[in-house]
């Protein structure tokens, strides 16, 4: 259905003419078999805890998200009236999937679940995360993922 | 996102992700990325499905198993709409029709009916997820009707300047139309009957309620730099 041709022309042409980063091509890590793999999330809905600082627009900084987090505790500060909402008021596996990745590991179909995982600001320019994305990949490392799955809003 | 995916693949961690907009991930050409065919907003396709999230999160993981130059998949499946007839959905309470009142006393009025209409199936949802989206103010619902108040006092064109919450004013607008927002649409969903799509909510929110149909977009008229964070253009009106 977000092909940019399905959107209101108006929509359509400001995210058409949205400046995107070029990037040389990335070699693909070679991860272990999602048998062994332990996975995260990263979410750019700007999802955090009820009691942490809420994000600003265009920040670049990120919340932790424990793994064992309750959803009644999780909050979306991304305020946009570009995307929908209510799928995550009544439900917020349908952007962030960690009740169904939690299934998933308890059925040996991944190894775990990471014991943290991170959340940035929607609409923030690439750029801007070279830095606090490089210091979540050590935190990642610390915590021994091996694969990180990415979920825009 | 894509950006994201090279600065963590570079560092020797494999990444996969969702594409919600083809064009831009044909653009960044992140190492992984699996297109789905969803409304922006809903990554996993649909609410209070397991199974149809758990496909879409087996399929993107599953590009994991690839290594080499990146790729991009799509994810074929539409999500699953109900009702089929997407014209089946209509919110139960029923609204009273907009009184043609200009007095701020009379629209406070008529605003605070319709959210205490609401306000039983808002906590009815509640109780049923056990989790709320509202409170990006910083408030908590208690605070509903006081927000109510305050949108239609700043649409009227008084000067207000509320205190207790997290933003300053005039953005604290935006995020007190979103809070109120949130509680329409917990409130609407959590009613009997089919389930309603995103475009049900939303035209029923900017076509049938007070706040949706009337106080915004006096809002946007008092506030005009508010107008794209408030109303979406599909619903934006010639006159703005």
């Amino acid at each position: 259905m977000v092909r940019l041709s399905s959107l209101p022309q108006a929509e359509a042409e400001g995210l058409g003419n949205m400046p995107m980063p070029e990037y040389e091509p990335t070699s693909l890590v070679e991860a272990p078999p999602l048998s062994e793999a332990r996975v995260a999330l990263i979410s750019t809905a700007g999802l955090h805890r009820a009691d942490d600082r809420p994000f600003l627009p265009g920040a670049n900084d990120f919340r932790v998200i424990p793994g064992d987090v309750d959803f009644a505790d999780l909050h979306l500060s991304h305020v946009s009236v570009n995307f929908d909402r209510s799928g995550f008021q009544q439900d917020a596996n349908t952007l962030f999937p960690l009740e169904r990745l939690r299934a998933l590991a308890g059925a040996g179909e991944i190894g775990s679940v990471a014991d943290w995982h991170y959340s940035f600001m929607g609409a923030t320019s690439p750029e801007k995360m070279e830095e606090t994305g490089g210091q979540v990949a050590k935190l990642l490392r610390e915590d021994g993922v091996t694969s990180v799955l990415l979920v825009p809003v | 996102m894509g950006g994201l995916g090279h600065i963590i693949e570079r560092t020797g961690l494999a990444t996969t992700q969702i594409s919600l907009i083809r064009e831009h991930t044909e653009k960044i050409q992140p190492p992984r990325a699996l297109w789905v065919p969803f409304d922006l907003g809903r990554p996993f396709g649909v609410p209070n499905d397991a199974d149809f999230q758990t496909d879409v999160l087996r399929s993107v993981l599953g590009l994991l198993e690839q290594s080499g130059k990146p790729l991009m998949a799509d994810y074929e499946r539409e999500a699953p709409s109900t009702p089929d007839d997407p014209g089946a959905w209509s919110c139960p309470v029923q609204i009273p029709a907009p009184a043609p009142e200009t007095e701020l006393e009379a629209l406070t009025q008529s605003l605070l009916s319709e959210v205490r209409l609401l306000h039983p199936w808002y906590d009815e949802g509640l109780k049923a997820r056990g989790r709320t989206a509202f409170g990006v103010t910083g408030k908590d619902v208690g605070a509903v009707e006081e927000m109510a108040t305050v949108v239609t006092e700043a649409a009227s064109g008084a000067e207000v300047s509320p205190d207790g919450y997290i933003q300053e004013m005039p953005l604290l607008l935006k995020y007190i139309a979103d809070d109120l927002k949130t509680f329409y649409y917990e409130a609407a969903a959590a009613q009997p009957g089919a389930t309603p799509t995103v475009k049900d909510l939303n035209d029923w929110f900017f076509t049938g309620t007070r706040l949706g149909s009337d106080v915004l977009y006096q809002l946007v008229e008092q506030f005009g730099s508010l107008g794209r964070a408030v109303i979406p253009i599909e619903y934006a009106r010639a006159s703005e």
